[in-house]
């Protein structure tokens, strides 16, 4: 990083405090997540592919794909809605809320539609998925330390 | 011949499964989004009350906001399962 970037970069989070410390909670909460969600997401999958055969192992992927987009799509909205006026950020928060959830709902209607799909597969490796990777949010919340900003003046 | 009655009317039937599941899923929807409308009228009260304090709690907000996102999502799953054909 160039003087002048860090400068700015600098600049940047003394004049957004707030929006600097929710960023700062969205890049832990992904860090910490990543890996337990794939790990699921994997298991998952091995164990479908035992219990339902290749049909399994396509399905639990596919539920493990969407459930990994589902959760990177909040930690996303959050680091963009970051130092936003809470009343944006609650507009944001119940837009994202809404569009996430028709865009899922045509999701999983359409995969409900393909052949193939195993659906107990796919279901419960997004469920066990989405449950870890909320989990490991949890626990990245706990970890990290949200300071209470006074201000100087 | 009540029997065969039966049967046709049986084949006749529509699967109503998936309308079911739907309704289910929209209904099991509505929590969440009250929920998240609280959690983010309770931020924007907060930070009224006390501004120095708006990086915390949206930060607590987000992490309320996964947690109750998590209960649609069980509902979307459970819509997934519900909407199999056959009666």
């Amino acid at each position: 990083m160039d003087p002048a970037q860090q400068t700015d970069t600098a600049e940047k989070a003394s004049t957004d405090p707030h929006g600097d410390s929710v960023r700062r909670l969205a890049a832990a909460m992904l860090r910490t997540a990543l890996v337990p969600g794939a790990v699921t997401a994997v298991l998952g999958a091995i164990v479908a592919t035992v219990l339902f055969g290749v049909s399994g192992l396509v399905s639990a992927l596919i539920g493990g794909v969407v459930a990994f987009g589902s959760s990177v799509l909040t930690i996303w909205l959050m680091r963009t809605t970051g130092g936003m006026n809470p009343m944006f950020v609650m507009v944001a928060a119940l837009g994202g809320y809404i569009g996430k959830m028709i865009v899922l709902l045509v999701v999983m209607t359409l995969l409900g539609w393909v052949d193939g799909i195993h659906r107990e597969a796919l279901a419960f490796t997004m469920l066990a998925t989405i449950m870890v990777w909320a989990g490991a949010e949890v626990v990245a919340f706990k970890r990290t330390k949200i300071p209470t900003i006074v201000p100087s003046d | 011949m009540s029997n065969i009655v039966l049967a046709q009317a049986a084949e006749a039937a529509v699967n109503i499964n998936p309308g079911l599941a739907a309704i289910g899923y929209g209904l099991g929807a509505i929590g969440p989004g009250i929920g998240v409308g609280l959690i983010w009228a309770a931020v924007i009260n907060g930070t009224a009350r006390q501004p120095e304090a708006q990086g915390q709690l949206q930060g607590i907000a987000w992490i309320s906001f996964v947690l109750v996102e998590v209960l649609a999502l069980i509902g979307l799953v459970v819509y997934f399962i519900a909407s199999a054909g056959g009666a």
